[in-house]
C-alpha cells in the first residue's frame, strides 16, 4: 500500500515535470527517417470546409510521401475569440504549430509581434498576381507576404423571392444599379409585415469580429475609414463625421425596427425575416430549408460602392524548424486546385481569378452578384497589429448603434483605445 | 483481513526504532504527504500569483514576451483613469450585494421546505440540487434560449400573466438582472444541501419542548433553526460572496460584457485585456486590484461573523 502511495507520487512527479519542460520535438516539425513532420492547425469551421482541409492534407501526405508528413488539427472556434485564444496561448509556450490557419484581418497583429514568418521567398511571383487583390492586402504586412488564403469571402444581401415579390419589390440584379442606402432602407420598411421583419443583420453572432467585418463596409462606403492612409491613427477616422454619419444610418434601421437586435440564428432561413445582410458562407445551409426560395443581390452603398473582404488565410509559424516545407503546405493549400475545390465545396468564392473562370455559375445570378464584388468592391479590413482592439472597440460602438445610444461618443470612446494601443506598437 | 492485521501487530510490535528515529520518519511521512498539495498549490496559484504582481509593473504584451519592460506605476495610474474599470466594479458590486443575501435566503427557504418528512420529498431536492451539477455553460446557454425577447420562455410565461415583454439580455438595464435571477437559480440549490444538512443536525427535542410550551412555527424559526445553523450561515455568506466576485461564465457566455458594458464584470474584464487584447501587464494591474478588494471584503466579513457568532 505504501508503496503504492510512493509510486503515485513519483509518478506525479514526472508527469509535472514532463509539463514543464520546454518539449521542443513536440512543439514543432521533427524529422523521422528522412520525412519532415509538420504540424497544422485550422479552425473549426462549417463542416464540409472542415471535410476539405481533412482531405486536401491527405492527398498532400500521398502526393509528399517520404518528404513531408502533415498532421492536421482541427480546433474548435466557437463564436468568441477561443480560436485566437488558443495561438496567443500557444505562441508563448513555444507550441505553435508549423502551419497555421487565422482570420485574415488578424495577420497584421501576429506579423507585427513575430509569430508568422514571411513566405515571399518560396512563393513565385506570377502565382501571387493570380489571388484577388484583396487577398494579397490581407495577407500583407510592412511591405511582406506573411499568408495565403484559398477562399475569398463576403457578404451579401439574402432576399426571400416569395416575401420581395409579394411586396412587390424588385432586387438589383447588376452592380449598377445597387440599392443606395435609402432604397434599402424603404425595401426593408416595406417587407416588414405582422411577425416578419424587413432584415436580420445576424446580431446573434455576439459583439465579435462579425459586427466589424460587416459594420466597417458601411464607413467606407459613406467615404470613411477606421484608421488613417498608413494605419497610425484612428482619432479623426473611426470617429469622423462620416463614420458617425455611417453608425447613425444603422441605428436609424434598428430605429424603425425593420430589424432586431434579438434576431433568431435562422431568422430568414425560417421566413421571419425577408432579407440578410449575411456571409456567403452561409449559402450551403440553405439546402436544409426546402421552402426557401432565396436570392441575392448587392450590399447597399452611400458614397461609394465598398463590399467586404477577407477570409481565412494559412502562414508559416516562426517556430517552425522547417519553414520550407511548411511553405509547402501554404501553397499547396491555396494552389488552383484546393481554390477551385474549396470553392465548390462551401460555396464561397475562391481567392484566385483563375478560379473564378473554371467555376461557371458565378457568371451568372445569384453568384455573379459575389463575384462582381470580389473582383470590384471588395476591401480588405486594415492589416494593423491594434486590430484585435480596433475590432472590439468598433463593434462595439456598433452594437451600442444598434442599441439606440449616441453613436459619437462611443465612436471617440473606440478610437481613444486604438490609439493608445497603436502607441504600443510605435518605434 | 482484520484480525490477520492484528495478529502481526501483536506479534511483531515496533520498539526496534528509537524514539528520535521515529520523530524523524513521522516528519517526512507527514510532509511527504502534504508536498503534493503543497507543490500543487505552489505552481498553481501563489506562482502566478507572484507574477501577476511582478508583470503588472510590466507593459508585456501576450505576443512578444521579449520586450517586456518594467515601466513602474503606470498600469495602476491608466487604472485610475479607466472610466471601464469602475463600471466593471460597479457591475461586480451590483451582482455580490444582490446574490449574496437573496441567494443564501432562498437556499435557506428551499432548505426548510425539503426538510420535511414527506412523501417523495427526495425528488424534490435532487430538482432542486440538478442546476447546481449541470456545467454552468450549458446552463447559460440554455437561459440565452429561454431569455430571447422575441420567442423565449420567459417572455411567454410572462405574457400569460400579463406582464412583459421584456428585453432581458439585450437591453442594458435588465441583462445584469436576468444574469442575477438565472445565477441565483443555478446556484442554490448547493447552499440548500448544506443547509440541509445542518438542519437535520438540530436534535428533534428542542422544537418537541418548544411545541408543549406553545411555541408556533414562525417563534422555532426565529430561536431554535436560526441558532442551530448559524455557523452554517456565516460559511455560507463567506463562499458565496467570494464566488459571486468571480463572476464570469455568464457575462462570457450570454453577452460578452455588453450589452455598452452593462455586464462586464472584474474578471472579465481581465480576460478581455489580457487575452483578446494581449495585455497582460494591465490585466495583471487589474488582477492585483481585484485581489486587494476581495481580501479586504473577506477579512471585515470574517471579523463581522466572528464578534456575532461567538
Amino acid at each position: 500500500m505504501k508503496k503504492g502511495i510512493l509510486l503515485l507520487f513519483c509518478l506525479i512527479f514526472a508527469f509535472s515535470m514532463a509539463g514543464c519542460s520546454n518539449d521542443k520535438q513536440g512543439a514543432s516539425g521533427s524529422e523521422k527517417g528522412g520525412e519532415v513532420q509538420l504540424k497544422m492547425w485550422a479552425h473549426q469551421g462549417q463542416p464540409k470546409e472542415v471535410d476539405f482541409y481533412k482531405k486536401r492534407i491527405d492527398e498532400f501526405n500521398k502526393e509528399h510521401k517520404g518528404k513531408i508528413n502533415v498532421k492536421l488539427d482541427i480546433i474548435p472556434s466557437g463564436t468568441g475569440h477561443a480560436y485566437e485564444d488558443k495561438i496567443n496561448a500557444a505562441a508563448t509556450s513555444n507550441g505553435l504549430p508549423d502551419v497555421l490557419d487565422m482570420d485574415g484581418p488578424f495577420v497584421g497583429n501576429y506579423a507585427a509581434t513575430g509569430i508568422l514568418s514571411p513566405i515571399d521567398d518560396y512563393v513565385e511571383k506570377s502565382d501571387k498576381q493570380d489571388f484577388a487583390k484583396s487577398i494579397i492586402q490581407q495577407g500583407t504586412y510592412d511591405g511582406k507576404l506573411y499568408a495565403l488564403g484559398a477562399m475569398e469571402s463576403s457578404i451579401v444581401v439574402f432576399y426571400n423571392k416569395k416575401l420581395l415579390k409579394e411586396a412587390g419589390i424588385q432586387a438589383p440584379e447588376t452592380l449598377d444599379k445597387a440599392w443606395t442606402w435609402d432604397q434599402f432602407m424603404e425595401a426593408s420598411k416595406k417587407l416588414t409585415k405582422g411577425d416578419v421583419r424587413g432584415l436580420t443583420m445576424h446580431m446573434d453572432l455576439g459583439v465579435g469580429e462579425w459586427l466589424t467585418y460587416m459594420g466597417s463596409v458601411f464607413v467606407w462606403s459613406n467615404d470613411g475609414l477606421l484608421l488613417n492612409k498608413d494605419r497610425t491613427k484612428a482619432e479623426g477616422y473611426l470617429n469622423g463625421p462620416e463614420s458617425v454619419e455611417a453608425l447613425n444610418y444603422v441605428k436609424g434601421l434598428f430605429k424603425s425596427k425593420v430589424v432586431s437586435v434579438s434576431n433568431g440564428p435562422a431568422d430568414f432561413e425560417e421566413g421571419k425575416a425577408a432579407m440578410m445582410i449575411g456571409g456567403v458562407w452561409l449559402i450551403p445551409g440553405f439546402e436544409d430549408y426546402k421552402n426557401l426560395d432565396w436570392g441575392m443581390t448587392y450590399f447597399p452603398y452611400s458614397k461609394k460602392k465598398v463590399s467586404p473582404s477577407g477570409s481565412w488565410a494559412f502562414g508559416v509559424s516562426s517556430q517552425s524548424q522547417h519553414p520550407k516545407e511548411a511553405a509547402e503546405v501554404v501553397k499547396w493549400m491555396s494552389n488552383k486546385d484546393s481554390v477551385v475545390e474549396i470553392s465548390k465545396i462551401t460555396g464561397m468564392p475562391p481567392a484566385r481569378e483563375s478560379a473564378f473562370k473554371e467555376i461557371k455559375e458565378y457568371d451568372k445570378l445569384p453568384k455573379k452578384v459575389i463575384k462582381d464584388q470580389v473582383l470590384n468592391t471588395a476591401k480588405a479590413r486594415p492589416a494593423t497589429p491594434a486590430y484585435p482592439v480596433l475590432s472590439a472597440k468598433f463593434a462595439e460602438a456598433f452594437q451600442a448603434a444598434a442599441l439606440g445610444q449616441d453613436v459619437k461618443p462611443e465612436l471617440d470612446k473606440a478610437a481613444k483605445d486604438t490609439d493608445r494601443e497603436l502607441q504600443r506598437f510605435k518605434k | 483481513m482484520e484480525p490477520i492485521t492484528q495478529k502481526t501487530n501483536v506479534n511483531n510490535p515496533l520498539p526496534t526504532v528509537s524514539p528520535k528515529q521515529r520523530k524523524r520518519k513521522n516528519l517526512f511521512t507527514s510532509y511527504g504527504f502534504v508536498a503534493p498539495a503543497i507543490i500543487l498549490l505552489f505552481v498553481f496559484l501563489i506562482l502566478p500569483a507572484i507574477l501577476a504582481l511582478y508583470f503588472s509593473f510590466t507593459n508585456y504584451y501576450l505576443l512578444t514576451p521579449e520586450q517586456t519592460k518594467f515601466v513602474a506605476f503606470e498600469n495602476y495610474k491608466r487604472l485610475a483613469e479607466d472610466s471601464l474599470f469602475l463600471k466593471s466594479l460597479g457591475n461586480t458590486a451590483i451582482f455580490v450585494v444582490i446574490v449574496v443575501p437573496v441567494q443564501t435566503l432562498v437556499a435557506l427557504a428551499l432548505a426548510l421546505l425539503v426538510n420535511q418528512k414527506l412523501m417523495g420529498i427526495k425528488f424534490f431536492r435532487m430538482a432542486f440540487f440538478a442546476p447546481v451539477v449541470t456545467s454552468m455553460v450549458i446552463v447559460s446557454i440554455l437561459w440565452t434560449f429561454i431569455y430571447n425577447p422575441d420567442n423565449g420562455l420567459a417572455n411567454s410565461i410572462l405574457n400569460i400573466v400579463g406582464l412583459g415583454p421584456f428585453q432581458f439580455l439585450t437591453d442594458k438595464d435588465q441583462a445584469m438582472y436576468s444574469i442575477i435571477f438565472m445565477s441565483i437559480w443555478q446556484g442554490a440549490g448547493y447552499q440548500m444541501m448544506i443547509f440541509l444538512a445542518g438542519l437535520q443536525d438540530i436534535p428533534d427535542h428542542q422544537y418537541e419542548a418548544a411545541s408543549i410550551d406553545g411555541a408556533n412555527a414562525w417563534q422555532k424559526l426565529i430561536h431554535i433553526t436560526i441558532p442551530g445553523i448559524r455557523n452554517i450561515l456565516a460559511f455560507i455568506a463567506i463562499v458565496t460572496m467570494i464566488a459571486a466576485t468571480k463572476l464570469f461564465i455568464q457575462p462570457f457566455v450570454m453577452t460578452q460584457g455588453g450589452p455598452l458594458d452593462s455586464t462586464k464584470t472584474l474578471v472579465y474584464m481581465v480576460y478581455e485585456t489580457g487575452f483578446k487584447f494581449r495585455d497582460v501587464g494591465y490585466s495583471s494591474a487589474i488582477a492585483i486590484l481585484f485581489f486587494v478588494i476581495v481580501l479586504i471584503i473577506s477579512i471585515l466579513q470574517r471579523r463581522f461573523i466572528k464578534e456575532n457568532t461567538e
